[in-house]
């Protein structure tokens, strides 16, 4: 029983968070799910997300063609790029914001997901570059998203750096819990033979 | 059947007549049929380093308003104010500042809105860029500066003259609410609002109709300490003196003697006491129809606009050189600038839009210029009305006053007139003018979006209206606390400026109507942007141990004046601000939250447009004050803003415990003073916030100063 114990912990141990710095391993750009909306659904050059080991670039919109509807400054916008991680954990990281609009930032919107929940981290009324570093922690899921508000006059950037979390996918999760209950009912049952 | 040529001559002449008479009626619904030139003065204000000479007219204006018209219908008792023909008249002041030779005028129009009847000349940058200054009245409240002069050509003042509202051949009464403070002696004292005589004469002397109290305290969130009602024989409606003891010589009360019999006296038996403040509520007789007043600052400034000449033949002199135009306010005439759109004045009566632009400034609410009763020059002191209903810019749910979701656009967006619209504030309109729910709203939990043709510019850290500038270290000037008798503050005045920013404004303005270039991005604090935060010494993150500051100036009873949700009664609608206020005083139903920028280590705001003191202080620019004495001392005092200069050195500051870095600390010596503010100018005019001329004339300014001067 007691090596039950210990192989249950042992499993816990590889389970448990683990810090992943850049855009590589559990935060490698394959896990995470990178969503467009609006006329962000095409080249890249209209709005996206560019991976590399140690930035993602958003991409936001501008032309105004299949993003009709928005509010300028609002929440949320027609067209957005969204790039979301499914893991819990805590992540930290640097952004650094450009706007391109002639209205200023309030056209175009940058801000985390954070288990579903939307909020801007672009001042609105701030000046045209802007920056700072968050952490944030995450029962579920955390990314990132840039919205054109009303998609015109110009369109916005994000470079997120510096970026470290402490999520583990999903599924090494379940794997290694598994691996140490599998290990667990193994020995018992060589204990019992 | 063909027909007789001559019946098909007069059937067609007929059918002429018909629409000629027909289309000289539609206009005469609301609009300006007759203006007078009562004066023209040549070659005065002409630029210095200009060709070009300027002259200035002074006229009026005469006008009607058709009450079935719907760009009518939100006045107020218009109704009430009919001539037997139905329509409303009035007649109102202008001035004009044009060039001689108008060949030479930009085609620019700025409409500037007076400020409690004061003339407005264009300033000097306008006429060397050859605009167009129109002013003309718009407060018909006929008091003090707003006073109809006995001669109507005479006088440099702007006034409107609307009726009063009268039922059945009688002049309507009702009730006011006066206030006197900070009164000493013998003497009587007037009821004045801010610095304008109350406008409204009591409806009779018997003081027993009336009822007059004191307070003995009042905190700036709402809190009074009654005192107690003085006896009406004690008190009377009349000028008394010690040579003249009560009961004095009893007021004036004949409306034929309007305005020369204002203000109202008060006159006590046992005197005044300067620790109380004394309320009077009063019957009062001779309600201005205030809303016409809009619609005449509408009508002159669309006849100037757009009509060759009147119904008599006489020419409007900038006819044909306007091709687009702002109205601008500042202050009190901001706060009527706002809310001229709300009342979805910025239409004519031939639904063209008036002003392409308007430009409010340092104002951040309404003004109570179209309710019965209405006091246009108040400041939003206690029982003050001005924040009711919609103060932003887009639909935005007052759930917390439950009212219905508008904006002050909500009327102009139902047919396109909307101006393009700069707004610029500074800080004492965050403590003392109630401005922030205009960013928050009445929740103050979420930052209120702009549209695109709203430009917001906060400059921080500045007095009303800016201060003098420059770069002393050690200013003296003494700050008088604006508002009704209020007193001064303990804080020397706020030099920081807003010059150069309205400098910017001029030029992107203009440049945004004339040519559709955009101007800045907005730029203020928010709540997402961390840099908006709640009224407290804490969360602001203002420094302990300021030399000079009070610390209780930070409670919430002494800090900052908030929005009252007052219930002012049934007959008043509190979304349009429109109909009658019959609560007297009005019960504070809540105490709407307000927030304020955070500030950095210094003191200093965070948030809004880059400005060069902020950059390269020389002290702690305050929005605000302290009052220094009298009824409100301790508390902030009204809407003047404060300076409290650094240590010159690290020993000066350790002496006083002052945890703000001395002047040599940050810059050394005077060349690194000079470098900072050259940074910061280069700054600002990189970012679009500073022009040119005003970056070069900074940095030159600061190298002839005499900070760090050995």
């Amino acid at each position: 029983m007691q090596r039950s114990i210990i192989l249950t912990l042992l499993a816990g141990v590889f389970a448990g968070p683990a810090l992943a710095t850049g855009f590589t391993g559990p935060a490698a750009p394959a896990n995470f799910v990178v969503s467009l909306s609006g006329n962000l659904v095409g080249p890249l050059a209209a709005g996206g997300a560019v991976f590399s080991a140690t930035e993602l670039a958003l991409t936001g919109g501008d032309a105004s063609t299949g993003c009709d509807g928005g509010v300028y400054a609002t929440l949320p916008g027609p067209c957005e790029v969204r790039a979301l991680l499914l893991q819990a954990g805590d992540y930290r990281f640097d952004w650094a914001y450009a706007s391109a609009d002639g209205a200023g930032p309030a056209g175009d919107i940058f801000g985390v997901v954070v288990d579903g929940q939307v909020s801007a981290l672009s001042d609105p009324g701030g000046a045209v570059s802007q920056s700072g570093s968050r952490l944030y922690s995450a029962a579920s899921s955390f990314g990132w998203f840039l919205n054109c508000t009303d998609c015109t006059g110009g369109n916005a950037t994000v470079t997120l750096g510096n970026f470290s979390t402490t999520a583990v996918p999903e599924p090494t999760v379940a794997l290694l819990m598994l691996a140490g209950l599998a290990g667990a009912g193994a020995l018992r049952r060589w204990r019992a033979g | 059947m063909l027909a007789n040529p001559r019946r098909r001559a007069t059937r067609a002449a007929t059918t002429l007549a018909c629409a000629a008479a027909l289309w000289l009626a539609l206009p005469g619904q609301a609009r300006v049929t007759r203006i007078v030139i009562d004066s023209t003065t040549p070659s005065v204000l002409t630029p210095t380093n200009s060709t070009i000479a300027y002259e200035q007219i002074r006229g009026r204006a005469f006008g009607v308003l058709d009450p079935i018209d719907p760009h009518n219908a939100v006045i107020t008792d218009i109704t009430l104010g009919l001539d037997a023909d139905g329509r409303l008249r009035y007649e109102t002041s202008f001035s004009i500042i044009k060039p001689v030779n108008l060949a030479l005028a930009s085609g620019f129009l700025w409409h500037d809105v007076p400020n409690r009847g004061g003339n407005i000349t264009i300033p000097l940058a306008e006429r060397e860029l050859h605009d167009i200054g129109l002013a003309s009245g718009w407060q018909a409240d006929n008091a003090g500066n707003t006073g109809v002069p006995t001669n109507h050509a005479s006088g440099s003042l702007h006034w409107v003259q609307v009726p009063m509202a009268m039922r059945d051949g009688q002049l309507v009464t009702g009730q006011v609410l006066g206030r006197i403070v900070n009164r000493s002696g013998a003497d009587s004292q007037p009821i004045m609002v801010q610095a304008n005589p109350m406008p409204y004469l009591p409806a009779t002397l018997d003081t027993t109709q009336a009822v007059l109290t004191t307070h003995s305290h009042e905190t700036s969130n709402g809190q009074v300490s009654v005192g107690s009602v003085i006896a009406s024989a004690d008190w009377a409606y009349a000028k008394c003196s010690a040579g003249n003891p009560f009961p004095g010589t009893a007021q004036d009360i004949n409306i034929a003697n309007l305005p020369g019999n204002l203000p109202v006296h008060i006159c006590l038996r046992n005197g005044y006491n300067p620790n109380l403040l004394y309320q009077l509520v009063y019957p009062a007789k001779g309600a201005y129809i205030l809303g016409a007043g809009a619609a005449a600052f509408r009508d002159v400034g669309s006849f100037f606009k757009y009509q060759a000449q009147d119904d008599f033949g006489n020419a409007n002199p900038i006819f044909g050189h306007v091709s687009a135009s702002s109205m601008r306010g500042s202050s009190q005439s901001g706060n009527f600038t706002r809310q001229y759109i709300y009342m979805g004045m910025n239409q004519d009566e031939a639904n063209r839009t008036v002003h392409n632009g308007a430009w409010p400034q340092i104002a951040g609410r309404r003004v109570a210029a179209n309710v019965r009763w209405g006091q246009p020059d108040g400041v939003l002191e206690l029982y003050q009305m001005g924040s009711e209903g919609a103060q932003w810019w887009t639909d935005y749910p007052d759930v917390a006053r439950g009212l219905p979701t508008r904006s002050i656009f909500s009327r102009c967006n139902l047919n396109g007139s909307c101006p393009k619209v700069i707004e610029h504030f500074g800080s004492a309109e965050v403590y003392a003018l109630k401005m922030t729910t205009e960013w928050v709203g009445t929740s103050a939990n979420a930052d209120i979006p702009l549209t695109r043709n709203v430009r917001r510019y906060y400059i921080p850290s500045t007095t009303h209206g800016g201060g003098g500038g420059g770069f002393v270290h050690k200013p003296t000037a003494v700050a008088n606390c604006p508002g009704n008798n209020y007193g001064t503050g303990k804080l020397v005045a706020n030099p920081m400026p807003s010059t150069q920013m309205i400098n910017v404004i001029r030029v992107a303005m203009r440049n945004w109507l004339m040519n559709g270039t955009l101007p800045p991005p907005s730029r203020y604090p928010t709540l997402t942007g961390g840099n908006l935060v709640d009224p407290t010494q804490a969360a602001m993150g203002f420094p302990a141990n300021v030399p000079g500051i009070d610390y209780s100036i930070f409670q919430p009873e002494n800090f900052i004046f908030p929005v009252f949700d007052y219930d002012w009664g049934p007959g008043f609608n509190a979304s349009d601000a429109t109909g009658v206020a019959t609560n007297l005083p009005p019960p504070i139903r809540q105490v709407i939250p307000m927030k304020v920028p955070r500030v950095n280590a210094d003191g200093n705001e965070q948030g809004g447009v880059p400005t060069v003191l902020n950059e390269a202080p020389l002290g702690t620019y305050l929005g605000w004050n302290i009052t220094a004495a009298g009824f409100h001392a301790g508390q902030v005092c009204d809407y003047v803003g404060g300076y409290i200069p650094f240590a010159t050195t690290l020993a000066e500051r350790q002496a006083s415990g002052d945890p703000r870095r001395s002047l040599v600390e940050r810059y050394g010596n005077h060349a690194g003073y000079v470098a900072a503010v050259t940074t910061a100018a280069n700054s600002a005019f990189a970012q679009g916030y500073l022009l040119a001329v005003d970056r070069d004339a900074l940095i030159a300014a600061a190298q002839a100063s005499t900070v760090l001067v050995p």
